[in-house]
């Protein structure tokens, strides 16, 4: 709505007409990231936006101010596919910083149990004890101890991160990409969109019979790898743009078996709730020793002023009876 | 409980530096932290339009803490802490509520797909 607002505003003023078409840039280069054919080697090129510039101030006429509510507006979560040891989900209208923080604490923070420590009294099978010792700790281990092969062990099992060790680790992996968007600039047709359809992943371009003539078409965005391969047609290389949807986040989470995919995802979201608010409650503790300072200053003073009142009384009290004995 | 096991057991802690500064400008130091909460955090107080700079570093890739610094125009840079904290708390809020309704939804269409296939 704000877009357009700005748009409506400055297009009245003819003099102006270079920022409206400076606005509309700034509008595609906020929504998606472009993949350039110059950048070989490298997906994005240096002079695209790759990351987040989308602060107060940064854009004039746009109002980038954090708002819970216009995050809630934008926010969405779909599920693609749950079993009890794969997720895939799509996280839309967030920040890669924010996405990136779920993603990590998924590999190294939500909490499991794994051995740490290992007690043999008699190991005579052919794995060595340091070797079974580590490999017990990166349960699921399965062992065919044949005859005469015998293993006596005692476990200990303790509750740790996947930062202090990898074994820890709920999840096989948890990574996530950006939905791919492919637009195709110019009508494509006859061997050429044959071509362009081979260039892709299987079931992102397709042909449509358009006046007796076959034309591609984008079907499946989503299907694509992201391979470069069209960049080097060079008849076909400006009749496409590659780019990446920003704020489209495809989570894909895959768990080792421990806990199942949509509760390690609500941990994950737990931690970081719980980092915040340690951090919270020690900014508050901060300021309260400034005022434990204070109050102990205070109190000593009080008590001052009350004994000294009291000695006071006491004084006085004494005077009258001196006085009362004369 | 002595101020040193206190001092030990505090994960934040403030930079003390020259007397030029005012208190609208702070180096933070958030013991046990990386990218995770940094670059989060980071992110949702540039969003804040009274901040100037907002920035944070690892020091040592050994040592498990964040230098994390704010500059502000004309606020204490305590309080956009506590914004930024609160900001980032009532997001992942809304980010788990909308997850597990989310999930719940999708839990519910499997469940009557699978008895529309049974029957």
């Amino acid at each position: 709505m704000e877009d357009k607002f700005y748009l409506e505003k400055t297009a009245d003023d003819a003099d102006e007409e270079d920022e409206v078409k400076f606005a509309g840039d700034i509008s595609l280069k906020k929504a998606s990231i472009k993949c350039s054919s110059l950048a070989y080697g490298h997906f994005y090129s240096s002079n695209d936006l790759v990351h987040s510039s989308d602060f107060p101030g940064q854009y004039q006429g746009y109002d980038d101010t954090w708002s819970q509510q216009k995050f809630e507006e934008n926010f969405r979560i779909d599920i693609i596919r749950m079993t009890d040891d794969e997720l895939e989900f799509d996280m839309v209208g967030v920040d890669a910083a924010i996405a990136n923080a779920f993603r990590r604490i998924l590999l190294s923070e939500v909490p499991t149990m794994a051995i740490e420590k290992v007690f043999i009294y008699n190991n005579t099978s052919i794995i060595q004890d340091e070797v079974l010792a580590h490999r017990l700790g990166l349960i699921p281990i399965k062992a065919d101890p044949s005859l005469k092969k015998e293993i006596d062990i005692k476990l200990h099992c303790v509750k740790g991160i996947g930062r202090d060790h990898a074994k820890f680790s709920p999840v096989a992996t948890a990574s996530y990409r950006l939905l791919p968007e492919i637009t195709i600039l110019r009508p494509v047709t006859g061997e050429m969109a044959e071509r362009l359809q081979k260039c892709f992943s299987p079931g992102v371009i397709e042909l449509e019979n358009v006046n007796g003539k076959k034309q591609a078409v984008v079907k499946h965005a989503r299907k694509d790898t992201c391979s470069r391969e069209v960049f080097r047609h060079d008849d076909l290389k400006d009749l496409v743009k590659l780019s990446r949807i920003r704020d489209h986040f495809i989570f894909s989470v895959e768990s080792t078996g421990i806990l199942q995919t949509d509760v390690l995802v609500s941990e994950a979201i737990k931690v970081l709730m719980g980092k915040c608010r340690t951090f919270l409650s020690e900014l508050i503790t901060m300021g309260d020793i400034k005022l434990d300072l204070f109050v102990t200053f205070l109190m000593v003073f009080l008590w001052f002023i009350f004994r000294m009142k009291a000695y006071l009384i006491k004084i006085h009290v004494h005077v009258y009876r001196n006085h009362k004995k004369e | 409980m002595t101020d040193e096991q206190d001092q030990k057991k505090r994960r934040l802690e403030v930079i003390e530096t020259g007397t030029e500064e005012n208190e609208n400008c702070r180096t933070f130091v958030m013991h046990g932290e990386d990218h995770t909460l940094g670059n989060s955090l980071r992110y949702l107080i540039m969003k804040n339009p009274q901040v100037q700079f907002c920035g944070y570093s690892i020091p040592h890739p050994s040592e498990n803490q964040i230098n994390f610094r704010i500059q502000t125009y004309n606020t204490p840079a305590t309080k956009v802490l506590k914004k930024g904290l609160k900001d980032l708390n009532i997001m992942c809020q809304h980010v788990l509520k909308t997850f597990e309704s989310s999930v719940a939804e999708y839990k519910g269409r499997k469940f009557e797909k699978g008895m529309e296939d049974k029957s």
